[in-house]
């Protein structure tokens, strides 16, 4: 600003005269700046904001409530309504007893001597002994002698048939947890190759197509599977076998449970996330066999167990003194040892005792049983989907800065479909079929690297930086903002003289 | 589920197809030689045989693959080659620099310090090459344990004529493309060496593969692990894991000779053989001019090569040397024909002089392909290009460059040198340091970036080498960018923050001021 | 207008608020007041305060030396480790050591032409096993040609990629007496028995370079400048045949003498460059459990009471009694370390063959072995030079963390640069108020000649300020310095030295008078326009001043040295009434100015050495920059009143 001492005479120019410094230069100005700022907040607010796309919570609250529900029906190939009805109250006892075993399944029986078309399970009468055969099961009982004992003794057969008390128990959660493709990886694998006599190699092809390949194909509707196979010739134990006696060694209780020694067997495979089964053929070094399994104290005369969710372990003990090939008839019972582990591992129920299959060999699963597992495996997919959505939800509530993105939000809409197609679909593969992709869609979205990266802008950080800028910058801009909106007022009011001597931001 | 059923079946019936003739074979070999400056280098070659087995078709990525089933072949590495159609795969892990001038031509050409990847894929639709390479080096990351992950697009060119494949490419009527990284500052240690242990039928429990004791081999002087899958269309694929190691035996003070033996370069003998062995041989080169001793007496002498046969040989093995006389530095060393040497020059931070000279010992004209792949950290100045020889200027040729692109891609530039004999070639090249974001600084900043080495490529065979094209690598280049002061970010912010809002109060008031006369009367007048 | 009534508090707020926004009428009426008064004031008591910084600066610059301005050193980089180093080096290493040595002496008494000695040192380190090489080198100086060859290998460490260097260095001349024929054999060969005792040794991070360059200084810049790709006119230096990686750290081992008793250390740089603190101090930290350890050749007479007479820095003036106090004595000991620096500092002259490496981004210090009849040699010397290197090896980056800017008084203290900079800066603000009060005042003068009424104090009027003519002195003296510069750098100066240098002297102080001779008559009206010698102050004032408080953040010791030669003499020039004085005046200006050139006795010639050599920029900034900056203040007392 000018000074003008009181000494002087000229004066200098009126500033007001000044063409810039007139109002509306001035509120142009000022304008300018605002406009500015406010042109550029949006553009600060996205890029310092995340992406959190809103998800569907209100569908997936809702779809805790409903309840999958199965039907299955049975016909009685029978004309007697009487043994039907029996029957029926027999069944309906069954269930009626064990409400949360039978939670989610119905049992639909009639009766008739026409063969059904819809694809319901035949029960027919007669024949010497208990026989199965895909969807038919045939009990050796005569129209007239309908004892209720006997009744009963078929009733239950028929409720195991139809929900085996076998995979509801799994008390060591053996069973693995589902997933549309496997990969059992086979591995022969000697203690130490270069000790003594050891497995070389094995024909492991001709085993596996003669044991596992059809039971593969019979599960191709719930399961795929990647097959692989390889041999180790150094997979030293990371403990050491009780000696039980001068030549045979045993393994512990304890010791099974430690007995895959990860850290130097090579046997996890990087190129999937699949999870795998793994069959292991342990062949103990010539030092330490035969090698046992020991069972509360004394030898067990199995030699293979199961690792829950893990595979199966078979422990080979050779007398050969020299290095050999096993070949398919070798490898025979290994391999159906590693077929009925495989059973286990994926939840097959095992026919009930008194009932004998008469179909071919080739198809080693009864339907009875598929459909049995199809409906377990469709319940527990149906639950885990909804669980996992439910969980996904809640976790974004309550971290405000986890990101969500399309693909996550993506996911949840398809498995929420999904799971209402689930509802709505007649036939159980359509079920099983719906409730298996809503339960890995989820998974997949909940399991999204995506919102585990926090990429965020955090509150101490916007402190930090902002403060000192903004603070020290806003604070003139208000000001100079509200007293010209005054001035400007004052302007405006008509007679009120405007005090010149005011100035303004210095 | 149908047509999960039906690509089931598809596997299911391909079981006796390709890999099902296959047999597998395998063979180790060892060969140990003295070098003119007294250290010993060791090599060791593991390769598995695939026979009449054929890499996949990328055509086929899409769908599922033949189950596979190996006996000694590593499966973990075919589950990789596999699961990223990869037709050949070199991948090396070096630490330190291998003198040619001295040790000569290494019998494994790649010795470039650090870590280097190539691969052959052929190209598709269904994913394409960058995709396959992505997951491919993670997937390699996680086996070997090294941190090949940061071999993105900031390192990945593809320069063909350099690196040709050493196998065959199947016909396929998708065309195969190249892709090549290299991690100079990436250093190789235990954790590596234990993966790929693995990966042999034997571990390191049995056979030649039995000498691989981490404590003396990272006590070497030089050493580096590589793994290369390449198919023969006559053969099959195949695997060659193999790891060279140079140790001085002169260097523990006292001793004056060369004498060497396995169990003083291994700390361990070959006590048992592996039984799944093809061939299993010490291979152990005879000095010609010098009086020496070697124990157990060689059973096989080929050409100045003493040939010990493990699976016939009676165990331990524990091949020793001896020499008559002390040790003496020759003054003069022939090593290899080509020798080239490359420095960074100049101090400053912002701009740089890249200079190169080649050293050409052959009495015959040599043509060399000359490759630089660099980050876009060093940017070239073409046109301030010069090559000559003893000050007279040199033309050179065949230039191909492909600049790089900030934050992106790096800089692939080739030249066709031709270097009249006996006479050395020098290339100055102006280049332009970077100037980074302050996110992309490496954690020691202040230590500066390792550049990749450049390669040298001799159009014509020089040196009796077998193994097809040979590489030649430049040692290594470490540049300083400019680099901020990483110890106080906050105060930093804050100064430059306060320094910004003052003169934005300034400039705002001066705009927004108005000006007007003020009379002021006397100091006294109140 | 504040209301009385009680208020809700938001409503009080609310009315404070709005009367800030709405000032008093006459508010800015009030603030000008306001401010005349307080500038009023300061004009008024302007000669008190810059007497006051005047006297604050020279009196800090004063209490430098005493210890209650500095603090222990400490290790900044965490890495170094230099406590942890074990060494190995023992009296096997000692006996080759003393073989070498033996075959050195004998080169020297059969005084072995360079080549020779170059070849010789070629040879023991190819029977080593290390690649090396030699190079020749020719410098063309206007005091004379200098050529030589150095002989250098290269420890390329295992498993390293060798992108990364220390270098181990000895000059065949020793630094006493900068290089003038003292050899510095016993360096030598501890640098040959080191290439040979490092080589066995696997865990080096680095790759060790060897050089034993020819000459002093000279042997260093041609290996340097041919490293690093630098070039120089007056320099044919060969290019080297074999290279290694970035240099990050380097030492020098000086040791001249049969044995030593401490260890000295030298770290000052070319231009005023210094290594970072944590090289000097891991330095001090290995080496001091070896010998006693003390900066540059300096030996506290506290140590050894024996030679207290001829150590002594006290003058003997002094009354004994102060003499014997011990803080006298820390005093007078820590202000000779610092006069030491000092002179380096500010002369931009390296204290050492490691000078030449700060200028590549190398931290280097040199060892001086103090020359003694015992009881150290070879054997504490290669421990210390080991450990050192130990620690230098434990770096994973540049050593970044500690200080660039410190000052030591002694080896274990050192001055941070927030303690002892305000010193010059102090001065310069003095300097500039006195210029720019110079300068308001000039615009002023009183007008009482017209006044008859005694009623009003005497009035002030504006008078004009003529800018240009003083400007043009300003630049007339500048370019006389460069024209002095270009003089005294040509090769008819150097050689006839002692006869053109009183020559040049007379000329350039007869310069300036013929000068203003030619300038238009100063303007008699003193009411109308300010007097040229007011105006020529106040702006030399302001030029040095901006001057020294640039160069203080640059170069300390230059900057303070420029506040004692400039500050007091440049305030205190004024014009005189009679001639006399003003000649009288003037002379003893001219004599502050140029007087180097009189009684300089070798300096000159060491500085335009430097100049030519190496880049040393004080020849040139004492001609350019600093006499004519005296001679301005000279011209100022020649003017008439």
């Amino acid at each position: 600003m000018l000074l003008v001492k009181p000494a002087d005479e000229h004066n200098p120019r009126e500033p007001s005269k000044l063409f810039f410094e007139s109002e509306n230069v001035r509120r142009i100005i000022l304008f300018a700046y605002w406009a500015v700022i406010i042109a550029a907040t949006p553009l600060w607010w996205y890029t310092t904001s995340i992406e959190r796309l809103s998800l569907p919570t209100s569908r997936v609250r809702s779809q805790a409530g409903n309840q999958l529900k199965i039907t299955v029906p049975i016909h009685l190939h029978t004309g007697d309504s009487e043994l039907a009805g029996g029957l029926r109250k027999e069944l309906l006892q069954i269930t009626a007893e064990d409400a949360e075993h039978w939670n989610g399944i119905t049992v639909h029986v009639d009766h008739g001597l026409s063969d059904p078309t819809n694809g319901s399970y035949i029960v027919k009468f007669g024949g010497e002994d208990p026989s199965i055969d895909s969807r038919t099961v045939t009990f050796p009982l005569d129209e007239k002698a309908k004892s209720a004992p006997e009744l009963k003794q078929v009733a239950s057969t028929l409720a195991e048939l139809i929900s085996p008390r076998s995979q509801q128990g799994d008390p060591h959660h053996r069973v693995a947890q589902f997933s549309p493709r496997y990969r059992l990886a086979f591995t022969l694998m000697d203690e130490d190759a270069s000790a003594g006599p050891a497995v070389l190699e094995w024909d492991f092809k001709t085993a596996f197509r003669r044991h596992l390949l059809p039971t593969l194909n019979a599960l191709s509707q719930l399961h795929n599977f990647t097959v692989e196979s390889q041999v180790q010739y150094h997979g030293r134990l990371a403990f050491n076998p009780v000696q039980v006696d001068e030549q045979s060694y045993a393994l512990t209780s304890e010791q099974l449970t430690v007995f895959v020694n990860s850290a130097e067997w090579t046997l996890s495979s990087s190129a999937s996330n699949d999870p795998v089964l793994h069959f292991l053929l342990f062949v103990p070094s010539a030092t330490r066999r035969p090698l046992y399994i020991e069972q509360d104290g004394q030898i067990s005369n199995s030699n293979a167990f199961i690792l829950p969710q893990w595979g199966g372990i078979l422990i080979y003990n050779s007398e050969t003194n020299h290095h050999i090939n096993l070949n398919s008839t070798d490898l025979d019972p290994i391999f159906s040892t590693f077929t009925n582990q495989l059973h286990m591992l994926l939840g097959i129920p095992q026919l009930p005792a008194d009932l004998r299959s008469t179909q071919v060999r080739s198809r080693v699963i009864t339907e009875w049983q598929l459909d049995a597992l199809q409906r377990r495996r469709a319940l527990e997919n149906a639950k885990g989907a909804a669980d996992t959505l439910r969980s996904i939800v809640n976790l974004v509530e309550q971290i405000e800065n986890m990101p969500v993105g399309q693909d996550v939000k993506g996911d949840i809409q398809n498995a929420l479909s999904a799971l209402g197609q689930m509802y709505t679909a007649s036939s159980l593969a359509e079920i099983f079929r719906h409730s298996a992709r809503a339960f890995t869609l989820s998974s997949r979205a909940f399991f999204n690297p995506g919102m585990l990266a926090m990429l965020y802008f955090p509150a101490e950080h916007k402190y930090a930086v902002y403060a000192p800028l903004f603070a020290s910058a806003f604070l003139p801009l208000v000001l100079v903002a509200i007293r010209e909106f005054k001035a400007w007022k004052a302007s405006r009011r008509p007679v009120k003289k405007v005090d010149t001597t005011k100035k303004i931001g210095s | 589920m149908a047509k999960w059923r039906a690509l089931f079946c598809l596997a299911a019936c391909l079981y006796p197809s390709a890999l099902a003739i296959s047999t597998e074979q395998f063979d180790e070999e060892l060969t140990i030689r003295p070098l003119p400056d007294g250290k010993v280098a060791s090599t060791f070659r593991f390769t598995t045989l695939l026979q009449g087995a054929t890499p996949r078709d990328p055509q086929s990525l899409g769908g599922d693959d033949v189950s596979q089933h190996y006996t000694v072949f590593p499966l973990a590495l075919g589950q990789i080659l596999r699961e990223y159609a990869v037709t050949e795969l070199h991948l090396s892990l070096n630490a330190g620099k291998w003198r040619y001038d001295r040790w000569g031509l290494p019998k494994e050409l790649g010795v470039g310090t650090g870590a280097e990847l190539w691969a052959w894929m052929g190209d598709t639709e269904v994913t394409s090459i960058d995709k396959r390479w992505k997951g491919l080096r993670n997937a390699l990351a996680g086996l070997f344990c090294a941190s090949l992950g940061s071999l993105d697009d900031l390192r990945t060119t593809s320069p063909v004529q350099t690196f040709q494949p050493e196998g065959d490419l199947p016909d396929w009527d998708s065309p195969h493309d190249v892709r090549h990284a290299s991690l100079p500052s990436e250093h190789v240690c235990t954790e590596n060496l234990t993966p790929f242990l693995k990966l042999l039928p034997c571990k390191s429990r049995s056979g030649i593969a039995s000498l691989l004791n981490p404590h003396r081999l990272f006590d070497a002087d030089w050493h580096g692990m590589g793994v290369h899958v390449l198919w023969r269309e006559k053969e099959g694929v195949e695997v060659r894991l193999t790891f060279q190691s140079v140790s001085d035996p002169l260097r523990s003070g006292s001793r004056q000779k060369q004498d060497w033996s396995l169990h003083s370069l291994f700390g361990r003998s070959i006590e048992r053989e592996c039984p799944v062995a093809h061939s299993s041989r010490v291979l152990v080169a005879l000095p010609q001019d010098q009086s020496y001793s070697i124990t157990p007496e060689p059973p096989l002498v080929e050409t100045e090569w003493a040939v010990f046969d493990t699976t016939k040989i009676n165990m331990p093995l524990n091949t020793a040397m001896t020499w008559a006389q002390n040790f003496e530095f020759p003054t003069e060393f022939n090593g290899a024909p080509l020798t080239v040497k490359r420095t960074l020059r100049g101090t400053s931070q912002a701009y740089g002089q890249l200079s190169i000279t080649v050293q050409n010992r052959l009495s015959s004209e040599l043509p060399v392909l000359y490759l630089e792949t660099m980050p876009w950290l060093v940017q070239f100045y073409l046109s301030t290009l010069k090559a000559s020889i003893g000050g007279k200027p040199h033309a050179l040729s065949n230039l191909t460059y492909i600049p790089a692109i900030p934050h992106s891609r790096p800089t692939t530039f080739q030249m066709l040198l031709t270097i009249p004999a006996k006479s050395d070639l020098e290339i100055v090249l102006d280049v332009n340091k970077a100037f980074l974001l302050y996110a992309e600084h490496p954690p020691d900043a202040q230590r500066g970036w390792d550049l990749p080495p450049a390669i040298l490529t001799p159009l014509v065979p020089i040196a009796n080498h077998s193994t097809g094209q040979l590489r030649i690598y430049t040692p290594t280049l470490l540049v300083d960018l400019a680099t901020p002061d990483f110890s106080m970010p906050y105060n930093v912010i804050i100064f430059t923050c306060s320094l910004i809002a003052f003169l934005f109060g300034n400039v705002f008031n001066l705009l927004t001021r108005k000006f007007v006369i003020i009379r002021v009367g006397s100091d006294k007048t109140t | 207008m504040t209301d009385v009534q009680p208020q809700k508090p938001i409503k009080r707020i609310l009315a404070r608020f709005n009367r800030f926004l709405t000032p008093a009428e006459n508010a800015s009426e009030l603030r000008i007041r306001r401010r005349n008064k307080t500038l009023g004031a300061l004009t008024r008591r302007i000669g008190t305060i810059r007497l006051v910084l005047f006297v604050c600066g020279y009196l800090w610059m004063l209490a430098l030396p005493s210890d209650r301005l500095a603090r222990r050193v400490w290790i900044d980089e965490n890495a170094l480790q230099p406590n942890r180093v074990d060494v190995h080096w023992n009296w096997g290493e000692v006996h080759t050591a003393d073989r070498y040595l033996d075959d050195l002496e004998n080169l020297r008494d059969q005084n072995a032409t360079s080549d020779q000695r170059a070849q010789y040192l070629l040879s023991q380190f190819q029977k080593l096993g290390l690649p090396s090489s030699t190079q020749k080198y020719h410098f063309s100086a206007s005091s004379g040609d200098i050529q030589g060859s150095n002989a250098f290998a290269i420890l390329s460490s295992p498993r390293v990629s060798g992108t990364e260097a220390m270098v181990i260095s000895a000059s065949w001349l020793s630094r006493t007496g900068d290089g003038e024929g003292q050899l510095n054999l016993r360096g030598v060969a501890t640098v040959l028995s080191l290439a040979g005792y490092l080589n066995r040794y696997a865990h080096w991070s680095k790759d060790l370079i060897f050089i034993i360059n020819d000459g002093y200084l000279d042997g260093m810049q041609a290996w340097l400048s041919a490293y690093y790709g630098v070039s120089q006119p007056n320099l044919h230096a060969e290019p080297l045949e074999i290279v290694s990686g970035v240099i990050w750290a380097a030492l020098c081992v000086d040791y001249p003498g049969h044995s030593y008793s401490h260890l000295g250390i030298f770290h000052e740089g070319l231009n005023g460059r210094l290594p970072n603190q944590d090289l000097v101090t891991s330095l001090y930290y290995v080496a001091s459990s070896n010998s006693p350890v003390i900066m540059y050749d300096h030996l506290d007479s506290r140590d050894v009471p024996d030679r207290r007479d001829e150590l002594d820095p006290i003058p003997l003036w002094v009354p004994r009694v102060m003499r014997d106090m011990p803080d006298v004595r820390a005093y007078a000991y820590r202000a000779m370390n610092l006069l030491r620096h000092i002179g380096y500092q500010a002369r931009g002259r390296a204290s050492g063959v490691h000078g030449l490496f700060h200028q590549y981004r190398v931290d280097a210090i040199t060892l001086f072995a103090y020359p003694a009849t015992g009881p150290y040699g070879f054997h504490a010397i290669g421990r210390s030079v080991e450990g050192t290197l130990r620690a230098a090896n434990n770096m994973l980056e540049r050593l970044h963390a500690s200080f660039f800017f410190y000052l030591l008084p002694v080896h274990h203290e050192f001055i941070q640069i927030g303690k002892y900079l305000p010193s010059a800066i102090l001065i310069s603000v003095a300097m500039i108020f006195g210029g720019l009060k110079i300068w308001s005042d000039a615009g002023w003068t009183r007008s009482s000649i017209i006044e008859q009424k005694v009623t009003s104090e005497p009035t002030w009027t504006r008078r004009r300020r003529p800018v240009i003519p003083s400007l043009l002195i300003v630049l007339a003296t500048h370019l006389m310095g460069t024209l002095l510069f270009f003089v005294v750098k040509s090769s008819w100066f150097v050689p006839r030295y002692m006869s053109t240098a009183p020559i040049l002297f007379i000329t350039f102080t007869s310069l300036p008078p013929l000068i203003t001779i030619f300038l238009p008559p100063p303007t008699v009206d003193e009411a109308t326009t300010a007097p040229l010698s007011s105006l020529l102050k106040a702006f030399n004032l302001c030029i040095a001043s901006t001057i020294i408080s640039i160069i203080s953040v640059l170069n300390f010791s230059m900057a303070a040295s420029l506040a004692v030669f400039l500050g007091i003499p440049l305030s205190i020039s004024s014009s005189s009434p009679n001639p006399l004085p003003r000649v009288f005046k003037y002379f003893s200006y001219a004599l502050l100015g140029l007087g180097w050139l009189l009684f300089g006795s070798n300096e000159p010639k060491s500085a335009i050495r430097d100049w030519e050599m190496f880049g040393g920029w004080f020849a040139p900034f004492v001609c350019i920059v600093y006499a004519p900056l005296v001679f301005q203040a000279a011209i100022v007392c020649l003017q008439p009143q």
